[in-house]
């Protein structure tokens, strides 16, 4: 009973400060908002053209196939220019003018011919692994869709000729034939009509492919990144007014007022995790509200579930911070703490990328970053209208491990120094 | 019986000796000044008697009990005034004495009680953000005996503070003494050493004086002065007879001569028979005690 009198008290001393600081409050609250609005208003959800020039022998086969089949390959790249002269291109590509240079390489019949494969060289001019990839993609996908066309265009030819061969089989042949070389002729007759009902396109690309998600709706990509923006930023505010208002309270001597007080450890902890886990919870919960109501962010789940999450979240957060600031001595420390465990919560939250793609042992830094298991539920609670899964019980445990923590290291402190 | 006893207590930090063997004892209703130069160990002294550092020698018991173990109801009876007080400065004045007031498990209206002793009461609504210096120090102060605590520990309570400020809060000190409530104020300031029951120097942590401050002056190898007043035309004479007695001036004026004495008592009465016999009037012959500040001066470095 004392200890939550004591709590209390400190608790609302807490919420007494911020609420004196409205500026902050909305800082807390707007700031994290107008981000992700502006992100997805400025944000380009549509395939980025690629600017790209073909080099090779100018008159050859290539040059007709490039200006002939451009409207099929146009949905991966857009085809610029032919031209014979590769430094005149990969200096286009320097200048930023163009962006990929394929490369046809010459004698291409001969090297079939032998049982030979001719090599495409693609050049690009990207730092960027992300775009790396989507290049890749895109080329060799163009590529492949040039091999198709030309074969489709092949197998056409072919296929006349074929009809043509039938029709003077038919009258030439027919009338000399034994009659059990007639019924031979007869079966590979039925053959090559069905054949010849075939398309060459049918031939050459015998699959389509239909991507569909089980969401069954297609989601934007500020609609993906709105829960993860929601959880890193929680766990954000909440470990860094944690760690600052315990760091704070020790440099103006108030922690030293409160052990002189008395007032318990666990009484401090516990009043500073009441009043800053609920005015993260708040925020958390006014970030989601705003980001649902006014950028058509999903939300196909339970509010319970929701809110269950971001509890969690708040508390797991701001027991972190506490555990922090009995490490730190300054305010700078506690703030600069606060920015690395941000950072840390970038790459290991799943925020930015999937978890699966992170090796043992680094992997289990998700299992101490709140915002790794708040992400996941929040996605799924936000976007796949499921529930939280075991997230709330990670991040219950999170708290309760942050506050045992906290304040351990606090009484350690008291009574060593 | 003693509120506070400390017992050869020692502390170091790393190789240096901060405090060194300070032993010290306080009864109910007595006021210990403890005075130093700066960097002598009073700040790690108070922490130490507070209980809020442990000792590497020595120990240091509160209300009978180790102060690093005291039980809660003895934590409450022990409050320490910080040179700069521990503020919220997002907190009214009233706000932040009755918050000091819920921690230390007090009613509300003691709070207010301890604004209006401070002389707060038509500041209460002051944003300490806001508030003078002068106002921060009050505030601090109302905080602290909030509790109405046995036992203040003020550590450099009057630094910064104007002559007027620091008289008020030694006014507050003395009426807590008449409530029977004890104190160890720290400071730099000898002359306040006159205001406490014991004076306790501490240079370089250890302790070179402790006794009443009136014994202070008597550790002192300083002369007192016998400033003699006489009509100026008579001035001149005076001087020459003074001279002849081997009583020589250390300072003149038009009307006045000063005379250091090892012996005040006894070089009044020469000059009492000189000027009889000599048939000059006098106007006044006083002594003075050596000043308080040259006392304490000669004190700390005679012993560096």
């Amino acid at each position: 009973m004392t200890i939550l009198v004591e709590a209390l008290v400190i608790a609302r001393k807490e919420l007494t400060e911020l609420a004196r600081q409205p500026k902050v409050l909305l800082l807390i609250v707007l700031g994290p908002f107008v981000v992700l609005a502006a992100f997805g208003v400025g944000y380009r959800n549509e395939e980025v053209a690629l600017r790209t020039v073909f080099v090779g022998p100018l008159d050859s086969p290539y040059e007709e196939a490039v200006n002939r089949y451009a409207d099929a390959i146009e949905a991966y790249i857009v085809p610029v220019a032919f031209t014979s002269d590769f430094l005149a291109a990969t200096e286009d590509l320097r200048a930023d003018r163009t962006d990929i240079v394929i490369v046809l390489p010459p004698g291409v019949e001969a090297a079939t011919l032998e049982g030979r494969r001719s090599e495409i060289a693609v050049i690009h001019n990207s730092i960027d692994p992300i775009e790396q990839i989507g290049i890749d993609f895109a080329t060799e996908v163009a590529v492949r869709e040039l091999n198709a066309t030309v074969v489709s265009a092949t197998l056409d030819e072919l296929l006349a000729t074929a009809r043509t061969v039938d029709n003077i089989v038919d009258v030439q042949l027919e009338t000399r034939l034994a009659p059990d070389e007639r019924a031979e002729l007869d079966d590979v007759r039925a053959l090559v009509d069905k054949v010849l009902e075939l398309e060459a396109g049918t031939l050459a690309r015998p699959f389509t492919g239909d991507a569909e998600s089980l969401v069954r709706t297609f989601v934007r990509p500020e609609q993906h990144v709105a829960p993860g923006a929601t959880g890193l930023l929680i766990q954000h505010l909440g470990v860094s007014i944690a760690a600052l208002s315990l760091v704070r309270d020790d440099r103006r001597g108030l922690l030293t007022d409160y052990r002189l007080g008395p007032a318990s450890v666990v009484s401090v902890m516990l009043g500073k995790l009441l009043s800053l886990s609920g005015i993260t919870l708040v925020a958390g919960s006014l970030m989601t509200s705003l980001q649902v109501v006014f950028l058509d962010i999903p939300f196909r789940g339970s509010v319970l579930d929701a809110a269950l999450v971001l509890i969690g979240l708040a508390t797991a957060s701001v027991s972190f911070g506490l555990a922090l600031a009995t490490l730190s001595r300054s305010e700078l420390y506690a703030t600069q703490s606060a920015m690395i465990v941000l950072l840390i919560a970038l790459f290991f939250s799943g925020f930015l990328l999937d978890l699966d793609r992170i090796r043992p042992p680094f992997d289990a830094i998700a299992n101490i970053i709140p915002a790794a298991p708040a992400i996941a539920a929040l996605r799924n609670i936000q976007l796949r209208g499921t529930g939280s899964g075991s997230a709330i019980l990670v991040l219950a445990i999170q708290s309760i491990l942050g506050m045992g923590a906290a304040s351990l290291l606090l009484a350690r402190r008291w009574r060593t120094s | 019986m003693t509120i506070l006893t400390a017992t050869g207590v020692t502390r170091r930090f790393g190789g240096h000796v901060a405090l060194d063997g300070l032993s010290l004892e306080v009864s109910p209703g007595e006021t210990v000044g403890l005075i130093g130069p700066s960097g002598g160990g009073k700040t790690t002294a108070v922490r130490l008697l507070s209980g809020l550092d442990r000792p590497d020698a020595g120990s240091v018991t509160l209300f009978g009990r180790p102060a690093g173990q005291l039980r809660r109801r003895d934590r409450s009876r022990v409050a320490l005034l910080a040179q700069e007080p521990a503020l919220v400065d997002d907190f009214s004045i009233a706000e932040h004495v009755r918050f000091a007031a819920a921690i230390r498990r007090v009613p509300a209206d003691r709070a207010d009680a301890a604004i209006e002793r401070v002389g707060l009461a038509d500041k209460a609504a002051t944003r300490l953000a806001d508030a003078s210096g002068g106002m921060k120090r009050r505030a601090g102060l109302a905080a602290a005996l909030v509790g109405d605590p046995e036992l203040v520990l003020a550590d450099e309570p009057t630094a910064g503070l104007d002559p007027i400020l620091r008289d008020e809060l030694w006014s507050w000190f003395a009426e807590r003494r008449s409530d029977g409530r004890s104190m160890i104020v720290t400071t730099q300031h000898i002359g306040e050493a006159t205001r406490c029951d014991r004076v306790v120097v501490l240079r370089a942590g250890s302790v070179i004086f402790d006794a009443e401050p009136e014994r202070l002056r008597d550790t002192a190898d300083l002369p007192e002065s016998v400033d003699i007043v006489v009509a100026p035309a008579v001035l001149p004479q005076l001087v020459d007879l003074l001279i002849a007695s081997d009583l020589w001036p250390v300072r003149r004026t038009a009307d006045s001569v000063t005379i250091d004495a090892a012996n005040a008592a006894e070089t009044v009465g020469t000059i009492t028979s000189l000027l009889a016999d000599n048939a000059l009037d006098v106007i006044s012959i006083d002594t003075r005690r050596p000043p308080i500040d040259d006392v304490f001066r000669q004190l700390v470095e005679n012993q560096a």
